[in-house]
């Protein structure tokens, strides 16, 4: 038998490979596609820059505060700036349609029982979890590249300047996307259908954000809450202060072993 | 020789249902084991607990001494799962090749073995097909083809020819018969000529507990028994003109509606004891269809079940 640092290769990159002829690979593809298709080409045409440098930019320092919203608007390349906000913003639907089926659908088809014989659950758990956390990570680094083509074209910064925001922009949203990704582990792992573990997982965090943008209005002690969810910290995640903006990622990061271990925890018990 | 499977108390509820109820059982390395029961007995219940797909909900079971979920099993067990599903989409041959890694089959050599078990089941020849374009019976035998990969110490196979035409059906046979040396096969099936032909001991399952495990040869009695199917049910006279044959010891009948007479005798020099039962239904006008030696399985199984 191969060693288990081997098996747990073959199983990641067979699911990576997998993944992209599957129905909700080449779902999530497809609308992905389509959405940063439409995003890149009106990014490049410049419309959605002008947007947030000219008329609105009283709504961004009302949300992001006056001294965050120079800096995204101002003093950093304001393409990139756009794609983070579409992309933290979008990441919930995107990250939960990847990610919905890591092990569902094989729950329900019983397939995994032709893998149980030949490796551990926990190879298989954590392969289909770095799977998509592969998938879903190399579809935004293919878009930030764009992004910063568009953004050395046409936002007037040095290369160097763009690049390395660039990157820290990719960063972010890769890490951003973890916490979603082990959430639907959780409830790939409970639900065994895919589309259903989808469904509960976008209409659950679709009611707790209402809940939450709800709760402050009603007794602003409970503005707290905004931190159950991982976009509780997203404002943070915009901020280029270091002091800000690196305790925002790690509360983000904490979202992901907690909801990797109860996943975990509902995998390694549960029937297959 | 050496315990494969040992369950201890082993149990399985689902909801207030005992699917597997405290089960002990040993089986040791060696040659075919069968496992039998009506349906809903616990059959795949009890494979599903042993390859560690379900969690049993109290008791143990270990294979090789180890827990089913334990890396040290992992390849070592293969399993024909009655109902599991492959990749869609996929082709045979992608799909089989892919569970050839996982045994330790590398690049190429993952695709000879992949090969080599499709050939085994009469399957090479649609390797490039999808899997979901394929009849229950093809689907049936690549499912056992992946249960053959590599050199498997211990195969449980869940209704191993259940949909298969004959011709399949004698192939699997001839397969698992080829590869009894090496490998400990338990084999789950309604087809009870099935299980006598191929297993040693069997193990008779009901309302989820083992009622019976034994060798076959302890089961079914091969020796001064006659068993003998008429056209027509034994008529009272038949059964009394047997009974009062001084050769013949016990007359039993068979299932209801299967019109079978099963005759045991006691041994003794010059007695050709078929001889003696065919003069009895040319005297009596009678004919049969068959008569054979020994008992049946099916009897039997049905005599534990029905007790």
């Amino acid at each position: 038998m191969p060693e288990n640092k081997k098996l747990f290769r073959i199983l990641l990159w067979q699911d990576v490979a997998w993944s992209i002829k599957s129905a909700r690979g080449s779902l999530f593809l497809v609308l992905f596609g389509i959405f940063w298709f439409w995003i890149l080409w009106k990014l490049s045409q410049g419309q959605l820059q002008s947007w947030l440098k000219t008329g609105d930019s009283f709504i961004a320092s009302f949300i992001w505060g006056a001294g965050v919203a120079k800096d995204l608007i101002i003093d950093k390349p304001t393409t990139l700036s756009i794609y983070l906000i579409f992309a933290l913003t979008t990441m919930p639907f995107f990250a939960i349609l990847a990610a919905c089926d890591q092990t569902a659908s094989d729950i329900s088809s019983k397939y995994l029982r032709f893998l149980i014989s030949r490796c551990t659950r926990a190879q298989v758990f954590l392969a289909r979890f770095f799977g998509v956390v592969i998938l879903v990570t190399t579809a935004y680094i293919a878009v930030t590249f764009f992004v910063i083509l568009i953004s050395l074209s046409i936002d007037g910064f040095s290369t160097p300047d763009t690049i390395s925001y660039g990157i820290k922009v990719a960063l972010t949203v890769a890490i951003y996307s973890l916490p979603f990704i082990a959430i639907m582990a959780f409830l790939s792992a409970a639900i065994p259908s895919a589309a259903l573990s989808a469904l509960t997982g976008m209409g659950s965090y679709a009611i707790l954000a209402i809940v939450i943008s709800i709760l402050p209005q009603i007794n602003s002690n409970f503005s707290f809450f905004g931190y159950i969810l991982p976009s509780g910290f997203k404002q943070g995640l915009y901020n280029t202060e270091f002091s800000t903006y690196f305790p925002s990622m790690l509360a983000v990061l904490i979202f992901v072993p907690l909801f990797v271990w109860l996943a975990w925890l509902v995998f390694s018990k549960r029937d297959i | 020789m050496s315990l494969i499977v040992t369950a201890n108390q082993l149990t399985k509820t689902f909801g207030v249902k005992k699917a597997v109820n405290a089960i002990d059982l040993k089986i040791e390395k060696g040659p075919p084991v069968g496992l039998v029961g009506p349906n809903g007995a616990g059959k795949t219940t009890l494979f599903s607990l042993i390859a560690g797909f379900l969690r049993p909900s109290s008791g143990s079971v270990t294979i090789f001494g180890h827990s089913p979920t334990a890396s040290q099993v992992k390849g070592r067990l293969a399993i024909l799962p009655q109902d599991a599903s492959f990749v869609k989409g996929i082709s045979i041959i992608a799909n089989i090749s892919f569970l050839c890694k996982l045994q330790g089959f590398t690049g190429k050599a993952a695709m000879v073995e992949a090969e080599r078990v499709l050939e085994l089941v009469n399957m090479s020849e649609h390797r490039n097909q999808h899997v979901e374009r394929l009849s229950h019976g093809m689907y049936k035998r690549v499912a056992i083809a992946q249960a053959f990969i590599g050199t498997p110490e211990l195969v449980l196979l869940d209704e191993p020819t259940a949909g298969l035409d004959p011709p399949s059906a004698k192939k699997i046979h001839n397969l698992i018969r080829a590869n009894t040396d090496r490998t400990s096969f338990i084999i789950s099936s309604h087809n009870l000529n099935e299980i006598e032909d191929i297993c040693s001991s069997v193990i008779i399952i009901k309302d989820g507990a083992i009622v019976s495990h034994d060798a076959l040869s302890n089961l079914v009695s091969r020796s001064n028994v006659l068993r003998l199917r008429l056209e027509t049910e034994p008529s009272e006279t038949l059964i009394q003109t047997f009974k009062q044959h001084a050769d013949i010891n016990e007359v039993k009948n068979g299932r209801a509606g299967e019109n079978v007479l099963i005759l045991y005798y006691a041994e003794r020099e010059n007695l050709i004891i078929e001889t003696e039962v065919l003069q009895i239904l040319n005297q009596l006008g009678l004919s049969y269809l068959e008569l054979k030696r020994g008992e049946a399985l099916d009897d039997k199984v049905s005599d534990f079940l029905e007790k």
